[in-house]
């Protein structure tokens, strides 16, 4: 009796210690400093799937089954690799259209539909109720195994025990309490218990660390580490099984349905659903819940065979109930503390899921069951103003009352002794049965009403028919013969072997057909019927959520006219006055309207009413609400059409425009630098010209000049008449070579000019070019010193044009050298893969600020003279001919006297 | 980075299933570990480690 009382004050005191946690975390909430607003604790409060099932039951499977426990972890593991599109794509709809159940998400993704949503809600609940009833059983023979150290070798008839009732009776009324006092403490239109959700995160620690610590206790404390852990059990044929893959047939088919299962029921599950979307704080969580939930799974799976493996060995002779290992073993090894711990461990797996599975189901059943059906039924006015609000709250907490006692009568009279992973199977697989309807309903338009329906009834009643009705059978309230001969004596009907499939166990096959024949009635009743306007307009906004910015969907979908006052109305029935007033205030304010005064309700008004609605009464019952004082005029198909293409047209336009006026500006750019060349290639041309003609001049001038005295006086003596037609020549051969120039500049500068491309050789053709200006330097007594590389030199190029750069360096060099004095240092050579030739002259070199210019037009460096004798041009033109050949040409900065000028060609 | 998940969850599909399994489905020891023991954790680990670098590096 002591062991009693003190095991119930420390379950109350660790109870009370969650309370705390939540009050803590929702005054958190009100000073605005979100607890829960963190990425870590998001994923934490998923582990809410690891549950009582998880804490004993995977143990129990696994000293007899071996693996088979974990495709439940696996299949989730491999689910949340797809979260961050999957996930965030519902999590986005639910926010938006505040859908806070997986009823209302799919009722309202079906075009609102009541009877659909009443389905649903009705579906989860009846198929929930097995796996609360689980977790009642799982705290009840934990508590009874501490209390009564004796009972534990009868574990497995636990449950008939006449004071073990009492207990679990006991237990549940105490979750029913805590239950209310936790989750529907007070109505809120979000849906959200952030006290709630962190008692969850604290919880999932609690129950993981005590897992390790009993699987550290057993392997190390109990046994020598691993390797001795496991080579004691291999002495046992029948334990060295259980490391094997299962020899049964269609254990690897059992394998991947059950991964198959547990990943489509993980979301569909009500407090999955709850904790990953309802509570979600931000969208963005989920990306870090994608590796750290599996790791969570990781950690509380790992030391699940060895503890199996610890049980067999050590109940080799006793029946203890597998499911009891995780607390038998430290009990009898003599580690009470360590018993207790555990039992708190499975307390938090138990109470979190109780506790969240309860309100998300109490949410289901009065939004999408009760509330429909107190306005279909007339009990609840749509056009009253009677509050509803505390009645919507008692609604909540007798749902809860309701769920909770249902579950205790399952349990005592259906359970029995059924392992506990057996009943959570038939839950998860009446909750997957949404799965095609929820995942089919936000990626396929197509997906019908009477589509979702039909294949959602007919998962269920093969459910029913193969899991929970074949249980009865077998606690005895049908004959056993149906299990024999099958229904009506028809052999393929016989549940645990339908359709005459008798290669899998009960739970596989009833996977594959439910599931099977969900989806087909989903698609194909789909295909063969027609969506109504409203629900073709849901269609598209759930399949297409990130394409209807908020803003501009609010104005869709809706038609009608209501006044202010009688939206205020409606919603202080259910939110009550304090909230209405705030919520009227704040919409007023954001518009700029005049708050105490009635105006007409905009579609923006309705449709944000309505969304507060249904975060407190569903969508369902909402959309009813409003259509009774908002005199909606009903939409045919083609004006809902209308109205998405008109949303969809805006924003596509929108987006044509942005991309327009970025064209636009591109363009606008290009041609205001297309403008800026045009105009300095204007200023080019006229500097270009006015250059020409002064330089054409110049020899025309001397040339006419000369003719004119050699005309006019026909008397002047043979040598002046000769030395004046020199020089008519030599500025006629200037003139020639101008005008050559001038024809290779254009050409180069239109990319007109030829190239005759081919092997040259510099060596050789620098001596070339000596050669022929030989006479000259030896005119000028100009003193050449050349250095050069023994082998040949070879380039591609054309000759006569590379020719033309050394003529024109060559000829600058002699320009500007000093008479008599001259010298000239022509050095060719190999530097790397390049030719360099330098020339450098001791002339009166260039001065600073010309040297950035000497390579362009027109540049004209004044000799010693002090008169110009070329065209500019010799320079640009060499520079355009070394670049077509990929050389570089340059000047040296100035050293000394002189000048230097180089290019470097590729060799080849 | 969805893409890089989804191959993460095509690989895990394959590795952690028929008939992958059944080759580390007999008599032989990983560090005193069973080999299909060693084999289910070790993938396990290997794909959660995965995921979390592709998430967590940006």
């Amino acid at each position: 009796m002591t062991a009693n009382l003190g095991l119930l004050s420390v379950a109350l005191a660790y109870l009370g210690l969650l309370f705390g946690i939540a009050y803590f975390a929702d005054w958190r909430r009100s000073q605005g400093r979100s607890l829960i607003n963190n990425p870590s604790i998001y994923a934490l409060s998923m582990a809410v799937y690891c549950t009582g099932w998880t804490f004993y039951g995977s143990v129990g499977k696994a000293a007899s089954d071996g693996f088979m426990f974990l495709p439940i972890y696996l299949g989730p593991t491999l689910f949340a690799f797809l979260w961050i599109p999957v996930l965030r794509k519902i999590i986005r709809i639910s926010k938006r259209f505040s859908l806070t159940s997986i009823a209302d998400f799919i009722s309202s993704r079906y075009g609102k539909d009541p009877f659909l949503g009443g389905i649903v809600a009705s579906v989860a609940v009846l198929g929930i109720l097995p796996y609360i009833s689980l977790q009642l059983k799982a705290i009840g023979a934990s508590f009874q195994l501490i209390v009564h150290p004796s009972m534990d070798l009868l574990a497995d008839s636990l449950p008939s025990f006449p004071f073990l009732q009492d207990e679990t009776w006991y237990i549940a009324i105490i979750l029913i309490v805590f239950t209310i006092l936790f989750g529907v403490r007070s109505l809120d239109s979000t849906e959200r218990h952030e006290g709630m959700v962190a008692a969850v995160a604290f919880e999932s620690i609690i129950k993981l660390f005590a897992f390790l610590l009993v699987g550290f206790f057993v392997v190390y404390s109990m046994y020598d580490g691993v390797g001795d852990l496991f080579s004691n059990a291999g002495e046992l044929p029948e334990l060295r099984e259980l490391w094997h893959f299962s020899s049964k047939p269609g254990a690897y088919e059992e394998w991947l349905l059950l991964g198959l299962l547990s990943m489509l029921a993980f979301l569909m599950l009500p407090r999955q659903f709850q904790v990953c979307v309802v509570e979600n704080v931000d969208e963005k969580h989920v990306n870090r819940a994608v590796w750290l939930f599996p790791l969570y799974l990781f950690l509380i799976n790992i030391f699940v065979l060895p503890i199996a493996l610890a049980g067999r060995l050590y109940f080799a002779d006793t029946p203890v109930d597998a499911d009891t290992f995780v607390l038998t073993l430290p009990m009898n090894a003599g580690n009470t503390p360590l018993a207790w711990f555990v039992f708190i461990g499975g307390l938090s797996a138990t109470t979190s899921m109780i506790v969240v599975e309860t309100v998300a189901l109490s949410t289901m059943l009065s939004n999408s069951l009760i509330m429909p059906l107190l306005i279909h039924t007339g009990i609840v006015k749509a056009g009253e103003i009677t509050a509803v609000d505390r009645l919507l709250l008692y609604i909540r907490r007798g749902s809860v009352a309701f769920i909770l006692m249902a579950s205790y009568l399952y349990f005592q009279k259906v359970i029995g002794s059924s392992s506990l992973v057996s009943i959570g199977l038939v839950s998860f697989l009446a909750v997957a049965q949404f799965a095609p309807a929820l995942l089919g309903g936000i990626y396929w338009k197509n997906g019908t009403r009477l589509g979702a329906l039909a294949g959602i009834l007919a998962g269920w009643c093969v459910w029913t028919y193969t899991l929970p009705f074949s249980q009865m059978i077998e606690t005895g309230l049908f004959s056993s013969a149906i299990m024999s001969d099958g229904l009506f004596n028809i052999s393929w009907l016989r549940p645990h072997q339908l359709f005459g499939l008798d290669t899998m166990t009960p739970v596989a096959q009833a996977t594959f057909w439910s599931l099977t024949i969900n989806i087909s009635c989903y698609i194909g009743v789909s295909l063969f019927t027609r969506q109504t306007a409203l629900e073709r307009g849901q269609a598209n906004l759930f399949v297409d959520e990130l394409r209807y910015s908020s803003d501009l969907q609010r104005q869709s979908l809706w038609r009608g006219t209501a006044t202010s006052e009688e939206l205020r109305s409606l919603l202080q029935r259910f939110l009550g006055a304090k909230r209405t007033r705030d919520v009227f205030e704040n919409f007023a304010r954001k518009k700029g309207l005049n708050p105490t005064k009635i105006w007409q309700a905009d579609a923006e008004l309705v449709q944000y009413t309505e969304t507060l609605l249904s975060g407190a009464i569903g969508s369902v019952s909402a959309r009813i609400m409003i259509a009774s004082v908002a005199k909606e005029e009903p939409l045919d198909m083609e004006e809902v059409m209308e109205m998405l293409d008109a949303t969809q047209q805006v924003i596509a336009y929108s987006q044509q425009l942005e991309e327009k006026s970025t064209q636009l500006q591109k363009a606008s750019a290009e041609l205001s630098a297309a403008n800026q060349r045009l105009k300095e290639l204007d200023e080019l041309k006229d500097e270009f010209i006015a250059n020409i003609t002064h330089e054409l001049r110049t020899p025309l001038t001397s040339i006419r000049a000369f003719s004119e005295i050699i005309h006019n006086s026909p008397k002047l003596d043979y040598e002046k008449r000769q030395e004046f037609l020199g020089i008519i020549i030599k500025e006629s051969e200037r003139l020639t070579r101008l005008i050559n120039q001038i024809l290779d500049f254009e050409k180069l500068a239109s990319g007109r000019m030829e190239w005759y491309m081919g092997d040259v050789d510099l060596k050789q053709l620098l001596e070339d070019t000596l050669s022929s200006m030989g006479q000259l330097m030896r005119d000028q007594q100009i003193e050449v010193d050349l250095s050069l590389e023994k082998k040949p030199m070879i380039v591609y190029g054309d000759q006569d044009r590379l020719a033309q750069v050394l003529m024109n360096l060559l000829g600058n060099a002699i320009k500007f050298c000093p008479e008599k004095e001259g010298r000239i240092r022509i050095k060719l050579k190999q530097t790397g893969k390049l030719a360099e030739l330098r020339v450098e002259d001791n002339g009166i070199g260039i001065n600073a600020e010309d040297q950035a210019h000497v390579f362009d037009k027109f540049r004209q460096l004044h000799p010693r003279e002090g008169k110009p004798s070329g065209t500019g041009l010799g320079l640009s033109i060499s520079k355009s001919i070394i670049e077509h050949h990929q050389g570089t040409i340059g000047l040296v900065p100035a050293s000394g006297s002189g000048a230097t000028f180089f290019f470097t060609l590729p060799l080849k | 980075m969805r893409q890089k998940l989804f191959g993460i969850f095509l690989f895990g599909l394959v590795s952690l299933n028929y008939p992958v399994l059944s080759l580390f489905s007999k008599d032989g020891w990983v560090f005193q570990i069973p080999e299909l023991y060693f084999f289910l954790y070790s993938v396990w680990f290997f794909l959660i480690i995965l995921a979390g670098w592709v998430i967590e590096k940006r």
